[in-house]
């Protein structure tokens, strides 16, 4: 255990340190640092403008107290005078605040929705296809209980019952493949599929394969998995922490976060 | 360029004025080491993903309460404890099959060292063997570049048991690495 081993182990150490968070988790940082600075630079805005629609509003309530004591005739005259005044500004900067509020919130929806706010509103036929298809698992769950519903796959274990299409490897296929997809693509080759809010897929390209990573929400591409699965359901399972891996089929393995089954992974090879 | 000159306390401190170059400077010497911890500790790449950006969020949501002294062990301390939060977690969602004991140890499974092909990937994988207490003073001290004394308070422990977690962290990690070195 000599000091040259410690400095064999760190010089090991130090060559290891190659992963890094992703350019697209780097933009999200920067826009989400940004807007909080924005916000605070706004905040006296706000209140100047607060300050002036209040002492506005005031007078003009003022204004009409004094007309109603004076007679109808001058109320008349009066009441148009605030929209002349334009008024219609005064809301603005609360609407600004409003936004403003909301911030922390979007930011975290977009952590796991990165491109969300470039994409398009979807279109109603794609809502509706998009709700008839999350509408199974969540009319299974409540007509069941979830409890049934997991008894009554650990009844099944030996069947896992799911449906792992082959899929596109490449970003333009894989957009293909369902209406409101957005794609990411890493400088190591990852592909981040997000269906609307969500990271539903992921493609890591290995030395002779591909590996996918899928999440719920992934069933718009056509990979169909029962998300009540748990891993008391299955024998072959890894260390709990912090996911537990297990087997479900021959090809697939789901990684469970507790007693929920958080994604799954598997290869296929891009010639077959 | 002359942000490389500045210290990250005088940088935080320009950010909080409004200087988003100033955030990215820091951004840029944090990056990749706070990443790393989070992923040595041994989440995986999504969750050290969010983790990750959850630690960024807190230092731009928290700014106001940062005392202006430390900012790396600052940074690390919310690294750390949004890590112990989210595999706290995961046990308490796991205690119904699992027996407590078996969860708080290494999560590198014997089949992925077995995979490790060579020294590279073993070291990865032996850190995830290490007790998490000893992972994270080793971590704390290679990837955050803390001293012992630093680490100590931000594992509110003696300086003398940090001291000793990094020397059994070291000997055990030279035990599995004995064919690299």
């Amino acid at each position: 255990m000599s000091e040259q081993d410690d400095l064999k182990l760190t010089a090991l150490y130090q060559k290891s340190r190659q992963e890094q968070p992703s350019a697209e988790l780097d933009r999200q940082i920067h826009n989400a640092a940004s807007r909080a600075i924005y916000q605070k630079s706004r905040h006296w805005l706000w209140r100047f403008s607060t300050a002036a629609v209040v002492l506005l509003s005031f007078s003009v309530v003022l204004n009409l107290l004094v007309d109603e004591m004076e007679g109808p005739e001058t109320l008349v005259e009066e009441q148009v005078l605030p929209e002349s005044m334009d008024m219609a500004q005064a809301p603005a900067p609360v609407a600004e605040e409003e936004s403003a509020a909301g911030a922390p919130a979007e930011f975290s929806a977009a952590r796991r929705a990165p491109l969300i706010t470039e994409a398009p509103a979807p279109s109603a036929p794609a809502l509706a296809k998009e709700k008839k298809l999350s509408a199974e698992p969540m009319l299974s769950s409540r007509m069941l209980g979830e409890d049934s519903a997991v008894a009554s796959r650990m009844q099944d274990a030996t069947q896992p019952v799911q449906e792992i299409p082959r899929l596109p490897f490449t970003l333009a296929e894989l957009l293909e493949l369902a209406e409101d997809l957005r794609g990411v693509e890493r400088a190591d080759a990852t592909i981040n599929l997000y269906h609307k809010d969500k990271l539903i897929l992921r493609v890591q390209p290995q030395a002779d394969s591909v590996r996918y990573m899928a999440w719920p929400g992934a069933h718009v591409l056509g990979v169909k998995v029962d998300w009540f699965y748990k891993p008391q359901s299955f024998n072959r399972c890894s260390q709990p922490v912090p996911y537990r891996r297990c087997e479900l089929s021959e090809q697939v393995e789901g990684f469970f976060e507790g007693q929920r089954l958080d994604h799954i992974r598997w290869s296929q090879q891009p010639g077959e | 360029m002359q942000q490389d000159n500045l210290t990250d306390e005088a940088l935080f401190a320009a950010y909080r004025d409004g200087d988003m170059a100033a955030f990215d400077a820091l951004y840029a010497r944090y990056r990749q080491p706070v990443f790393l911890f989070l992923l040595r500790r041994g989440h995986i790449h999504a969750v050290a993903e969010d983790l990750f950006h959850d630690c960024w969020m807190r230092v731009v949501d928290d700014r106001g309460q940062f005392d202006g002294k430390h900012f790396r062990g600052w940074i690390y301390r919310i690294a750390r404890n949004l890590s112990i939060d989210q595999i706290r977690k995961a046990q308490i969602r796991a205690t119904d099959d699992v027996d407590p004991a078996e969860a708080s140890v290494n999560p590198i499974s014997t089949q992925r060292q077995q995979e490790a092909e060579d020294c590279i990937e073993l070291i990865k994988h032996s850190i995830g063997v290490l007790p998490m207490e000893q992972r994270d003073v080793f971590l704390l001290h290679q990837e955050a570049e803390l001293t012992l004394q630093q680490i100590a308070e931000l594992m509110a422990v003696g300086r003398e048991t940090i001291k000793s977690r990094l020397r059994y962290a070291m000997q055990q990690l030279k035990q599995l690495m004995a064919d690299c070195l």
